[in-house]
């Protein structure tokens, strides 16, 4: 309907909007009529029907009383074109009785045309249409005397009701036809005289109007108050408009100039134009955003999607976390994000994004814009200039021929390593090694030649510390080490062997073979000094110190450190030749079963049987020999002297029982292990379970996985595995399940005080409670009163090592005393 | 049964109904005379009834006469049922005949829209009805036999007409006891008298038409005519029977031999009245005859012939001078007086 107004002519709009009033109203009118007038007829055709039915019941009861058959039907006949009726039938009782039923039907009813028939009460097609009929009204006939004649029944079809309505229909449609039709002419000619005419007039002079549509003279004044005011209306806002439009004309050249400012700021910039509509999730990619990843334009999908894929993986959850901390601050922050995006060859390009987003009333994002910028070219420029920033530090800080830290740099990290010793209240040392006779060199092989010499050391400097120590040149041939987290004050000295070592071998430069010497001096924090200073001057006098002493070797600053080292240097020295010299002895030391007093085996211990200085106990060299890794040797010399006399004493039939011997660490870590093992069983003929291996606790939860391989194959050669010190270590649990032992040794420190000390008392039924839960057997170290031994007995440990039965003893004793077996019957006594 | 059935037609009932169980007996042994003979009548089914209004009335008797004269001469068995006046009689007899499926029926009801009802019970039945006289409203039937009552009454009143021109009472009034007019019969009887009167240019005074057919009724009728219209010359009665009241108010009120009497329709005591002059005459219808018409266009019927739908018998206008003439056909026709 709108769209019908819209489109035509005024004249069939109103045509349109009066037919269709019209048309309403009637139809409103038509159906009240129609209603109204049904309701009527049906009423008067109620009060036609009882009507007739009175003036019938009263004529027909005569009739009927007197057998007037035909009479009544006549009557009957004549009321029912009188009255229009469709049908009147009589039921007669009097004939029923004749005729032997209950009533005598009969009357008359119209046919299809309308015309009266007579009623056949056997006729199906009749007594349908009775069912049918519109209405019916029933009434008996009764005879003035009270006698019940019979019935007679009118009945009234639509027939008539129909005809009228549709005369109504008919009449109310010709005078709805006819009323619109002149309130369309009447109207039409009133709108087009007073309407349409000025409006007319007003169309033909605004038709005539500039190229902007702005008419050249002003409208007619003319026609009805409205057309008039609508007249004046429009002059006034072609006036308005004609001088804004000398406004407006301003505004735009204004807003060229604008535009093309800002589009040669943006080609200036050289940014790309980004819009990312956060409501549909579509982004606007300028020409330039997409030339700047080298892609054709239009080439990029108009998605967000694209930006994420296009970001380098390092800087893609930066990125997106930096749109989104921006979108969180509702546009109070400044949104800056810098990245990496890909290029369509696969390249990365540093951008930089700006923007700015628009929130609607609810702080919701809908709109960030902004620009991206390459700044590759900036990047790379910033890299650069950082490299070269690291190499004029690296220069300032370092010395230039040895690229060593130069003296300023080793003071700082002096200075950074005294404040970390300060810290973990632990030592470091520092060593002072000026070379030898170094000037003569330079002097006579010349400076190129000691440069060479000096970068030989620096670089044999470095093959020897640990990465962590620092290593500086002071200057000239002054070279500085550091060493943190110094465990000894010895090590100190091991590591200036170790150089001096190092540099004992000759240095060849330009076929020259120089052979080099260094004088070292070493200072102590916090011993030899708190400061960089006090420590590099004590390092410094130290060295003179050595310098004085001959040169080619080294001093602490403290007297005392120096003899010890000296007294270690020679310790160890000594060690080297007593391997060679086999001073190495093996002592044994037996083990019992305290209860049964039987000998159930014993450990071999190692001594030094120095020739100038008697018998070593271990604790005395063990301790250099493991820094030196002579432990390994000295190890494996005592097992092959051990496993061979234990061999023998088989051989001669003295049952030794088993042969407990110390794996140490370092011994667990070489590889060749188990194929020193066998050889040694097989060289000596011993059996593998006539031995038991002892392990020390630490040992093994110092690297426990690797341990556990290691006595895995050990235990599958047929020796047993005990595990030593027992309660020392910190064992886990879950570790000394999986460890194939047999047997676990309570470590001496819990015996000694038993069994009057609680904790050791309850330490001891633990572990021996723990030794049974896991099917171990338990021995019992350093035993020396009876007490232990029965209040381990009582616990139940049964098996003893320590004085109380033995100190350990060497072979000859042992043999001895495997020859008396003694112990077979004889009461616990020391031997 | 009507009890003026005669001991011969009880005799011929009974022949009648010996007659079906014969033939009823060979049918059923010998399987003959199938029902070969839908065009003619079967012996079994040849039974005619005759319905009559009430066969107290000399008239209707007669008519019985000849109908059962002619049906019995035809081969026909014929009951005859007298309603006796009464229409549920009437209509009860109607009902049971047609229920006994006869051949066909002769009517002469109680009045003519008794007779349309009849009509239209027999024509679901298939039986054929012929009306001897009285006539009827509407319905269907095989033919009505009538006496042509205008001509008749156009007769007498000519008699009537020459007799006062004879006295020189042509200035005198006619008055006129009708039979209902509602009859058309009464109607026409009207008409042809009055086309008579017109003719001799003699004035009509009142037309009254009887109700009760009494003796009273004709007489006070009468009565009243002659004090109203002292001019009165002439009374006419359209029926015969209640003649004795118009001749008792002529006298009871002195004006014998000044007002002339006239009938339609007669008694046998007109055989002496007419020649004594004390009536002028009497249009005389012919009931015998019109009975044994009526059976004789029923058989006609029956055997398939064309019938004519009415049939108007003529009515004998007789007087002084012409009754000795028609004596025989009045003895035979008029009063069913049969010669042996």
């Amino acid at each position: 309907m709108k769209t019908l107004i819209n489109k035509h002519p005024i004249y069939v709009t109103l045509g349109i909007i009066i037919i269709s009033a019209v048309a309403i109203i009637s139809v409103l009118q038509s159906t009240y009529s129609y209603l109204s007038t049904k309701h009527r007829i049906e009423n008067e055709m109620r009060e036609s029907v009882e009507r007739s039915i009175i003036s019938l019941n009263k004529n027909i009861a005569t009739y009927l009383s007197s057998y007037a058959v035909n009479e009544y039907q006549k009557l009957v006949t004549n009321e029912l074109e009188r009255r229009n009726s469709f049908a009147i039938v009589v039921e007669d009782y009097n004939m029923g009785t004749i005729m032997g039923v209950k009533a005598y039907v009969s009357g008359k009813i119209r046919d299809d045309q309308w015309r009266p028939t007579d009623f056949n009460p056997n006729n199906t097609q009749q007594n349908r249409k009775l069912e049918q009929a519109y209405y019916s009204f029933r009434q008996s006939i009764v005879s003035p005397g009270g006698e019940e004649l019979g019935a007679i029944t009118i009945y009234i079809s639509d027939h008539e009701l129909r005809a009228e309505l549709r005369e109504i229909v008919v009449g109310n449609l010709i005078s709805t036809i006819s009323i619109s039709l002149l309130l369309i002419v009447s109207l039409f000619v009133s709108i087009r005289l007073r309407l349409l005419k000025p409006i007319a007039e007003i169309a033909e002079v605004i038709s005539h109007a500039d190229k902007e549509g702005i008419p050249h003279e002003n409208v007619p004044c003319a026609g009805p108050q409205e057309i008039t005011t609508l007249s004046k209306t429009m002059n006034r806002m072609i006036d308005t408009i004609r001088n804004s439009r000398s406004e407006l004309i301003t505004k735009q050249t204004e807003l060229e100039q604008e535009k093309e400012r800002f589009k040669l700021a943006i080609d200036g910039a050289n940014d790309g134009l980004w819009d990312w509509n956060l409501k549909t999730n579509e982004v606007y990619h300028s020409p330039r955003f997409e030339t700047m990843l080298g892609y054709q334009v239009g080439e990029l999908p108009n998605s967000i999607e694209c930006w994420s894929e296009l970001l380098h993986p390092e800087d893609s959850e930066q990125a997106h976390r930096r749109v989104k901390e921006y979108l969180d601050t509702k546009g109070e922050g400044r949104y800056e994000n810098t990245f990496r995006m890909q290029t369509k060859s696969g390249d990365w390009r540093w951008i930089t994004g700006r923007g700015k987003a628009l929130f609607d009333e609810t702080g919701t994002a809908v709109r960030f814009v902004g620009f991206n910028t390459d700044i590759t070219k900036l990047i790379i420029q910033q890299e650069e200039l950082q490299h070269q920033r690291d190499t004029l530090q690296f220069q300032a800080s370092h010395d230039a021929l040895t690229d060593l830290a130069n003296r300023t740099l080793f003071t700082y990290q002096l200075e950074q390593g005294i404040d970390k010793a300060a810290r973990d209240n632990s030592k470091l040392a520092l060593l002072f090694i000026d070379l030898d006779h170094f000037k003569e060199i330079n002097d006579s092989l010349g400076h190129r030649t000691g440069d060479e010499v000096l970068k030989s050391v620096t670089l044999r400097l470095k093959q020897t510390v640990r990465a962590e120590d620092a290593i500086a040149r002071l200057g000239g041939d002054e070279f500085t080490i550091l060493i943190e987290d110094l465990k000894q004050d010895q090590d100190a000295s091991r590591l200036a062997e170790k150089i001096q070592h190092k540099l004992s071998n000759p240095i060849i430069v330009d076929n020259h073979e120089l052979y080099i010497t260094i004088s070292i001096g070493i200072s102590i924090y916090p011993d030899n000094g708190k400061t960089s200073k006090d420590l590099l001057k004590n390092a410094d006098a130290a060295m003179y110190k050595a310098k004085s002493e001959g040169r080619n070797n080294f001093q602490y600053y403290s007297a005392e450190m120096t003899a010890q080292a000296f007294e270690r240097v020679q310790m160890e020295t000594r060690l080297r030749m007593a391997i060679e010299n086999d001073e190495f002895v093996v002592f044994y030391q037996p083990q019992f079963n305290g209860v049964s007093n039987r000998l159930v085996g014993m450990e071999a211990l190692v001594r030094w049987q120095a020739p100038s200085l008697g018998l070593i106990f271990p604790s005395q060299f063990i301790p250099i020999a493991e820094s030196t890794g002579l432990i390994v040797e000295i190890d494996r010399l005592v097992m092959r002297k051990a496993v061979a006399q234990f061999s023998e004493w088989y051989r001669k039939g003295l049952q030794p029982g088993t042969l407990s011997l110390n794996l140490s660490m370092r011994q667990l870590q070489r590889k060749d292990l188990v194929e020193f093992l066998l050889a040694s069983l097989e060289d000596s003929g011993c059996s593998p379970e006539w031995l038991e291996m002892e392990i020390t606790e630490g040992h093994v939860m110092e690297n426990p996985d690797e341990a556990i391989k290691v006595l895995s194959k050990i235990d599958n050669i047929g020796i047993k595995l005990a595990l030593d010190d027992f309660g020392t270590g910190y064992s886990s649990l879950s570790y000394l399940k999986r460890l194939p032992i047999t047997k676990l040794k309570i470590d001496r420190s819990f015996i000694k005080d038993l069994p009057n000390d609680t904790e050791d008392k309850a330490i001891s039924k633990a572990v021996i409670a723990l030794a049974k839960s896991l099917d171990l057997e338990i021995l019992a170290e350093g035993v020396e009163t009876i007490e232990q031994i029965e209040f381990l007995v009582e616990n139940g440990c049964v098996v003893f090592q320590g004085f109380f039965y033995s100190k350990p003893i060497p072979v000859s004793e042992m043999e001895a005393f495997l020859e008396k077996k003694s112990w077979i019957d004889a009461e616990p006594s020391f031997v | 049964m009507n009890s003026h059935t005669t001991r011969y037609q009880h005799r011929s009932r009974q022949f009648s109904l010996l007659s079906l169980i014969f033939l009823s007996c060979l049918c059923c042994i010998d399987n003959i005379e199938a029902a070969d003979a839908n065009s003619t009548v079967q012996m079994s089914n040849k039974k005619l009834v005759y319905l009559v209004s009430d066969l107290r009335i000399p008239f209707w008797d007669i008519m019985w006469r000849g109908i059962k004269s002619r049906a019995t001469s035809l081969g026909y068995d014929v009951e005859v049922y007298s309603a006796e006046n009464n229409a549920k009689r009437e209509l009860e007899f109607a009902v049971r005949v047609l229920k006994d499926n006869v051949s066909g029926i002769i009517v002469s009801p109680t009045n003519s829209s008794a007779c349309e009802t009849i009509l239209k019970f027999s024509k679901p039945a298939g039986i054929p009805v012929v009306i001897s006289d009285i006539g009827t409203d509407g319905g269907e039937y095989v033919s009505y036999i009538s006496s042509n009552n205008h001509d008749g009454a156009y007769q007498i009143g000519q008699i009537l007409t020459r007799k006062l021109a004879d006295a020189g009472w042509q200035s005198g009034r006619v008055g006129i006891i009708a039979i209902p007019q509602m009859r058309e019969n009464g109607r026409a009887r009207t008409a042809g008298f009055m086309q008579a009167l017109s003719e001799a240019g003699i004035k009509g005074a009142d037309i009254k038409q009887q109700v009760t057919f009494s003796y009273r009724e004709t007489y006070d009728y009468s009565e009243q005519m002659i004090k109203k219209y002292p001019d009165l010359r002439a009374i006419w009665l359209q029926g015969s029977d209640r003649y004795k009241g118009a001749l008792d108010a002529i006298a009871d009120t002195g004006k014998t031999e000044e007002i002339l009497l006239t009938t339609f329709d007669a008694e046998p005591i007109f055989l002496d009245l007419i020649p004594q002059g004390i009536l002028i005459g009497a249009a005389m219808q012919q009931p015998y005859l019109m009975g044994e018409e009526a059976v004789t266009t029923m058989h006609r019927h029956l055997n398939g012939e064309t019938v004519e739908k009415e049939k108007q018998l003529p009515v004998l206008a007789i007087s002084k001078e012409n009754i000795s003439e028609k004596l025989p056909t009045i003895r035979r026709n008029v009063l069913g007086i049969e010669s042996h």
